[in-house]
């Protein structure tokens, strides 16, 4: 249901159309009244042009249900009033705009524009607070843009702006600009001046608008990069993570090359490893020995002259554990290589991942909580300037290297 | 019965003339359709309200072609009687 109007007042409204006085209204309404009824009532129905149809219809009996008991009743026939709107008034009324939906689509364009210009408001002042806090004199005059046009406009005569925008500058000025430096007043004052007249000049309200705008992108996008760069930052930090519970457990990627130390002499039975450890079985050769490549190792090569040739891949048996290490963030297989084995030992890192084969698959990338046992290696093994050592680890280290690169 | 024996009726009641009475009868109808335009609701003492009130959009269908028609939101005029005219024409 819309808004009502007050009867007095529509009858206000009909003697002024009608040029009629309030009493020759009422007195018509009056007869109106009656004239409408007895219509109504003999004959039954009402045509008023311009209005519609009012007609008397008859409402049959019907049968019904009494809501609260269940029972079955009857209604009893009776009279009511349809009213029909002439077709032309019909019309007219349903095609004007709904209210509620023109609210809504005017809304609908104002309210963001309204939402923006708040914000908008809000960054100005922001901006402003910023500003105020260099303490320098040029915020001072910002209260004063009310006062400026007065001076621009009332001086008739044709001298260049800033001189009758000067003077009377100091007497506005002063008892404002108390509290600010005394050395600098004029040159400063007369920037912000001018900066003031173009200002009040388009005064328009897009102006601060697009400033408010601008200064928002830019925070956007350096907020965006910030981001960015500071994930980049950490993703690096934390390395190449597959799973969040698999910790990086390599320190150092060697690059290493595996031609095997090759020199004339071909004498097996000078490898002490071998004949220390007989239960050792021998494994088939993996790896290519190439008579012709000689292979820069610092430690063989600065240390030993004649070394005995390499060609059998040995793994050392692993019997006993010097100790059981847990895999968290920060530790490494060659940490605990260094650790149990020596400061120039971490090579031997990969004796450990062997001897624990069963518990990690990649020596790169070991479960969180995985605990390895650090197997104990004979002197023998444990020095990497023996030549079988050397090869066994640079076959493994060549290995996982492989590993790595598929 | 038409307007022009309701008009007749008005004069003979009031015993102001029948031209006085059309043009008063059509001010009448002329203030009532403005401001049913306008949206509002215009009551008739006596008589009842002529109410405005807004359909919501839907979808009709066409019963010859059956083709689906969507009939825009708009309004409609209604008009409730008062108790006593209700009574009046039983």
């Amino acid at each position: 249901m819309s808004e009502k109007i007050n009867y007095t007042d529509l009858k206000k409204v009909i003697a002024a159309k009608s040029n009629a006085s309030a009493k020759e209204v009422d007195a018509f309404l009056s007869a109106f009244d009656k004239a409408f009824l007895q219509a109504l009532t003999e004959d039954g129905s009402v045509r008023i042009n311009g209005l519609g149809t009012f007609t008397r219809k008859t409402v049959a009996a019907r049968r019904s249900v009494n809501v609260s008991t269940g029972e079955a009743i009857t209604i009893d026939p009776y009279n009511k009033i349809a009213f029909a709107a002439e077709i032309s008034f019909r019309e007219s009324i349903a095609s004007a705009p709904v209210e509620e939906e023109v609210k809504k689509a005017i809304s609908e364009i104002t309210d963001p524009i309204r939402k923006i210009g708040e914000q908008a408001t809000e960054i100005m002042s922001i901006l402003h607070d910023i500003n105020a806090m260099d303490a320098k004199p040029t915020p001072e005059p910002e209260p004063e843009p009310i006062v400026k046009p007065e001076p621009i406009v009332e001086e008739p005569t044709p001298e260049p702006e800033p001189e009758p925008v000067v003077e009377p500058e100091p007497v506005v000025e002063e008892p404002t600009v108390e509290p600010a430096p005394e050395p600098e007043p004029e040159p400063v004052v007369e920037k912000p001046v001018e900066k003031k007249a173009k200002k009040v000049k388009d005064n328009s309200i897009s102006h601060p608008w697009i400033a408010a705008f601008v200064t928002v992108f830019v925070f956007i996008l350096l907020l965006g990069s910030l981001f960015l760069f500071v994930g980049y930052r950490f993703k690096k930090w934390v390395g190449e993570v597959h799973e969040r519970t698999s910790v990086r457990t390599t320190q150092v990627i060697r690059p290493v090359d595996i031609t095997p130390v090759v020199t004339p002499i071909v004498d097996t039975s000078i490898i002490t490893p071998v004949a220390d450890t007989p239960d050792v079985s021998p494994v088939a050769d993996t790896s290519v020995v190439t008579p012709e490549t000689v292979k820069k190792h610092d430690s063989i090569v600065t240390k030993s002259v004649a070394q005995p040739a390499v060609s059998k891949f040995v793994m050392p048996k692993f019997k006993d554990t010097l100790g059981i290490e847990v895999i968290k963030p920060g530790t490494y297989l060659s940490g605990f290589a260094r650790k149990y084995y020596g400061k120039s030992n971490t090579d031997l890192w990969v004796f450990i991942f062997e001897a624990n084969k069963g518990k990690a698959r990649n020596p790169d990338f070991i479960q969180r909580g995985t605990e390895l046992a650090i197997p104990k290696l004979s002197k023998e093994w444990m020095d990497l300037n023996n030549p079988q050592t050397r090869f066994t680890v640079d076959s493994l280290l060549h290995k996982y290297n492989k590993q790595r690169a598929n | 019965m038409l307007t022009k024996d309701l008009i007749n009726n008005i004069a003979a009641e009031s015993g102001m003339s029948k031209s006085r009475c059309e043009e008063l009868l059509n001010a009448t109808v002329n203030s009532i359709r403005e401001a049913l335009q306008d949206g509002k609701d215009v009551p008739l003492q006596g008589l009842g309200v002529f109410e405005v009130k807004t359909t919501n959009e839907r979808t009709m269908v066409q019963p010859r072609t059956g083709e689906r028609v969507t009939i825009p939101a708009g309004k409609k005029i209604t008009f409730r009687p008062t108790n006593n005219l209700k009574e009046v024409i039983q």
